[in-house]
């Protein structure tokens, strides 16, 4: 049971340190200061607990695949929160205005609530269903201690490689942003196939004897790019389709923005 | 709200809607339970190059979570509960899965199996045709034979 603890808060916890990270970095280079995310914190730990009470019902409307319905919608809503963060950061350093500050704050914590909120939920699940069983919940603490160690380890790591690999790559954070969202899209993908709401034809390859899906590395890419071994045809049109838009949006918004200064500054000296 | 957000959200419901008729079609159905971490039957088979509904029964008291790697699946299912999954068009093979919360005791597999091809279920139709006069005639002359 350890064992199982430790991996399943690895699959759970991972992705809300490495948001939480993405996005703390992010916001710190534009001035912003941590309020927002004690405010998002808080939040996804009221919802995390209301979702764990009323998931037993959520998940049986529509014919027993509300929770999948759930989670895609909000898995979905989570990528074009994304693309509105990422189009009002501007590439070029510039300081931001208050209303674009108060956006940029919004997408943050909705993000962050997101993520945190059903991540949270799915681990609740596990631990409030076999806490009352014999000898499990020492079992259950120590694996939660050794997961909270990995993934502070993981993220404190994180934080430090973006900050040094920015100075040779300026778009880090905001590609970080971008495959971890396109990620979540894929999750939604998959729950969708297994509703049968999307087709789930034919697997085009299957990857486990590369990189197995359950394994501690298959686990991180997961989590970080959305890695799946067996995808089919339709997610990986998604998947490229979903990184060209975020990243063309990226090239647009930073166009614009230069544009924009190059005009305001010209008219300055005028 | 302008014209164009409720086209925008018109057709948003259009496209699920349109989408959700899929679910709508008769699949084949399959069940499976789970008893004191254990997956009742264990094996499991289903008809290949077909997608399949799979029911599966939580008769335990704790939740579990439905997961496969080769199927490409995971769900939870609640204590007491039922939930229901689709799988396949696949291949024929073996196809494990498991439950997340007890990997050492509830584990399964879904054998896929090829599906009876059209030439034989041809071969088997005239067969029958071509028996049931002869099985006739045969009667009929034994009965001839006996008479005389």
């Amino acid at each position: 049971m350890l064992i199982n603890t430790v991996i399943l808060f690895l699959r759970d916890a991972l992705p809300i340190f490495v948001i939480s990270i993405i996005l703390i970095s992010m916001l710190q280079q534009q001035g912003i200061k941590l309020r927002w995310y004690y405010l998002a914190l808080l939040t996804s730990v009221m919802l995390s607990l209301i979702l764990l009470n009323t998931m037993d019902e959520i998940a049986h409307t529509l014919d027993d695949t509300g929770r999948e319905w759930l989670y895609a919608c909000l898995y979905i809503v989570c990528y074009f929160v994304s693309l509105l963060l990422l189009s009002q950061i501007a590439i070029v350093k510039r300081p931001l205005s208050v209303r674009k500050l108060t956006l940029v704050r919004l997408c943050s914590v909705a993000l962050t609530v997101i993520v945190m909120t059903l991540n949270g939920a799915n681990f609740l699940i596990y631990i409030t269903g076999f806490w009352h069983q014999n000898n499990a919940s020492n079992a259950l603490v120590a694996g939660v201690t050794l997961g909270v160690g990995i993934c502070a380890s993981i993220a404190v790591l994180l934080y430090f490689l973006m900050a040094f690999i920015e100075r040779y790559c300026r778009l880090i954070r905001e590609a970080l942003l971008i495959v971890f969202s396109v990620g979540l899209l894929m999750k939604a993908t998959k729950l969708l196939i297994q509703i049968d709401v999307l087709p789930g034809n034919r697997l085009l390859w299957d990857s486990n004897y590369l990189i197995m899906e359950n394994s501690e590395l298959g686990q991180l890419f997961t989590v970080f790019f959305g890695y799946d071994a067996t995808p089919t045809l339709l997610q990986l049109l998604l998947y490229i389709s979903a990184i060209v838009i975020a990243f063309t949006l990226i090239f647009v918004c930073s166009t614009l923005s230069k544009s924009t200064r190059t005009i305001v500054s010209h008219k300055e000296m005028v | 709200m302008s014209l164009f957000s409720v086209k925008l959200m018109q057709s948003v419901i259009v496209f699920f809607a349109l989408l959700s008729f899929a679910s709508l079609a008769n699949r084949p159905e399959f069940e499976v339970e789970l008893k004191n971490h254990l997956f009742y039957p264990a094996e499991i088979e289903i008809p290949a190059n077909t997608k399949v509904k799979l029911v599966i029964y939580n008769r335990d008291t704790t939740p579990e979570e439905f997961d496969s790697f080769d199927l490409n699946r995971e769900k939870v299912i609640f204590p007491q509960k039922k939930s229901v999954i689709f799988i396949g068009p696949l291949p024929p093979g073996r196809y494990k899965f498991f439950g997340e919360f007890n990997p050492n005791s509830a584990q399964g597999t879904i054998i896929v199996v090829p599906k009876k091809s059209v030439a034989d279920t041809n071969i088997e139709t005239l067969a029958l045709v071509y028996t049931a006069p002869l099985a006739a005639n045969s009667l009929l002359l034994k009965e001839v034979l006996h008479v005389n």
